[in-house]
């Protein structure tokens, strides 16, 4: 009974249009409140205590450094960058839209700040090279969901978060996904180019490829240093002189840092921007991440009392005794995850549903790690399907062109995101391979 | 009652804004200068990462106060959409008023709490600070929640227009400086 009130206010107050963080908070206090009465005081603590976590401050700093990189002029360098480098092949700038994506997802975690940094720069320029509008904001709103797959990722940071998972291990798990997802777009942009018969640029001169690298050079340093500082290098024994090997600071300090350094190239080196630009772009920024955070001190307070209730227990139970085989469950939550994508967004997603799932595919032996790239390409499928699909509506505000036809230009695209999907369900080797050489 | 609104709204923002930037900034130099001690340096100060965790936390709760003026909360607008215009500013009302009461029920069990925790005079073992004075962020943050979805009232039963539909408002927001 107080199962079926919990998930009936919740969808009703989701169907009203109720924001999703008040949705999960009042279904679970009201839920509370009528069978299972939490004390006040205890509501009061939950609020913040849900917050309060030296992980899940990674998600502020990364969110930072994404924007500080686009105000501080970091982004047009390492599209000029990739540009230099493959924009001379057939659909090279499209080529360069989807590489440009991979370089600036590995600094941030977010999607649409992807597409938005990434868009802003590259559609101009691809339309005006000859590519259609379709072509282009295609290629940015699918290759901007690279983003969240290619380390850090916000979503990842969330799942551990909230499974206890090693982000560490998250992060790592996502690179070849995230290799593999991005040359799967570099392909299809060679294609989809090919068939619009665009001319390729011509080829840039060794100068002009070492100005690119000389230029992006400080922008390349911040995805070097983060992925150094989580990860380390390899350790050695030579001429007496031993390291260990292993990471040097932790994902949040690494996101702490990775904002700091994005506010010095951008004003010291580049000097696109002024710390009071900095400012502006922190106070730009943060309600974005006010508003994840006010989801997931909701999110955990409707898991607690879904735990409460039993509901994570009930569906592990029940997966057992109907003898489910680990890859028909990836299945159902791949069919479930892409329903859900139809209503919710990433974050609400993973804080509303992982917490009932990860019981069960753990109970069925699935590896957390491989799990989590499974919920991550998901929840990168919906983005860029209506009606939530972020991208579309940070594409249409790029283009100019309305979400419905956004969504039409991504159809393409979105075939490689659906085979991507399929073999990290599949192959979980994909997703565990390099966690695995890399932890033992 | 349109003034004292817009007024309110002014004194809010300023407020947000000043203590965003502040937590922030504050949290950035901290966590900085933490990393830079430890591997630099190989020491450290004892109480730098709790109120590292503080100051983000209490920084990014304002932010969503912020959020909701600038309407960045996401929801579902399926369903929404398919109403007539007259429903919507009704379903409108609705959800404040849900989102109101929400954030007011918050505001006061983070008072109740801190009223338990002065009670029992807990500290934090780090700090060595009282621990009612960090758990004071939530009747702060949620009452600044409650004032935002107040102003959203008063406008929504005014029929004033409301800011722009959440998806649109994170586009531009993403859009931005």
């Amino acid at each position: 009974m107080s199962a079926a009130v919990l998930v009936i206010s919740f969808f009703g107050f989701l169907i009203i249009g109720v924001p999703v963080a008040v949705s999960l908070g009042a279904a679970a206090v009201g839920t509370a409140l009528i069978f299972n009465p939490i004390p006040p005081e205890i509501i009061g603590q939950k609020v913040l205590d849900n917050v309060d976590h030296f992980t899940l401050m990674a998600v502020p700093f990364f969110f930072f450094a994404a924007s500080l990189m686009e105000t501080g002029g970091l982004v047009r360098r390492l599209v000029n960058l990739a540009n230099a480098f493959v924009g001379h092949w057939t659909g090279g700038l499209g080529m360069t839209a989807v590489l440009s994506c991979m370089l600036f997802a590995a600094i941030s975690g977010s999607s649409p700040a992807t597409v938005a940094a990434v868009g802003k720069v590259m559609y101009p320029s691809l339309v005006k090279e000859g590519y259609s509008p379709r072509y282009a904001i295609g290629a940015l709103a699918t290759s901007g969901s690279l983003g969240i797959l290619i380390p850090p990722s916000i979503p990842m940071i969330l799942y551990g978060f909230v499974t206890e998972t090693s982000i560490s291990r998250l992060f790592i798990a996502g690179v070849v996904p995230g290799l593999v997802y991005g040359f799967g777009l570099m392909a299809m942009a060679r294609f989809l180019a090919g068939r619009q018969k665009i001319a390729p640029r011509p080829r840039s001169t060794w100068a002009e490829k070492s100005q690119a690298l000389a230029s992006a050079g400080p922008a390349l340093l911040l995805p070097l240093f983060i992925f150094v500082g989580i990860y380390g290098f390899p350790g050695f024994d030579l001429f007496g002189v031993s390291y260990e090997g292993g990471g040097i600071f932790t994902p949040t300090e690494a996101a702490v840092m990775g904002a700091a350094l994005a506010m010095v190239i951008g004003i010291l080196i580049y000097r696109e921007m002024t710390p009071v630009s900095a400012i502006k772009t922190i106070l730009a920024t943060a309600p974005t991440v006010g508003m994840v955070f006010f989801i997931t001190t909701c999110a955990l307070l409707f898991a607690f009392v879904v735990t409460q209730i039993g509901i994570p227990q009930l569906v592990a139970r029940t997966l057992v005794e109907w003898n489910m085989q680990p890859w028909m469950f990836l299945l159902l939550v791949n069919i479930l995850l892409i329903i859900v994508g139809f209503f919710l967004e990433g974050t609400p997603t993973i804080l509303m549903l992982i917490p009932i799932l990860f019981p069960a595919a753990k109970q069925l032996g699935i590896d957390p790690v491989h799990f989590c790239i499974v919920v991550v390409v998901n929840i990168e499928l919906g983005l860029i399907h209506p009606p939530v699909g972020f991208n579309l509506f940070v594409g249409s505000s790029i283009s100019g062109l309305p979400v419905w036809e956004v969504f039409k230009a991504v159809l393409p695209w979105m075939c490689v995101t659906i085979a991507t999907l399929l073999l990290v369900t599949y192959v979980p080797a994909l997703s565990l391979w390099l966690p695995n050489l890399l932890f033992n | 009652m349109k003034e004292a609104l817009a007024a309110l709204d002014r004194l809010l923002s300023w407020l947000e804004s000043v203590l965003i930037v502040v937590f922030t900034m504050s949290a950035l130099v901290l966590g900085v200068t933490q990393v830079i001690l430890r591997y630099g340096f190989n020491m450290g100060i004892t109480w730098a990462e709790t109120v590292f965790v503080m100051l983000t936390a209490a920084g990014m709760m304002i932010a969503g106060s912020r959020a909701v003026r600038n309407d960045n909360h996401v929801r579902v607008e399926i369903v929404y959409d398919l109403f007539p215009a007259a429903w919507r500013r009704g379903l409108d009302v609705t959800g404040i008023l849900i989102s109101l009461a929400l954030c007011a029920y918050y505001a006061v069990c983070g008072w109740f709490y801190v009223v338990f925790l002065r009670m029992i005079e807990a500290t934090n073992p780090a700090t060595g600070l009282s621990d009612w004075i960090f758990y004071l962020l939530v009747p702060i943050t949620f009452g600044m929640f409650s004032l935002r979805y107040v102003i959203r009232l008063v406008l929504a039963l005014s029929g004033a227009p409301l800011p722009a539909p959440h998806h649109q408002a994170v586009a531009e927001a993403e859009l931005q400086p």
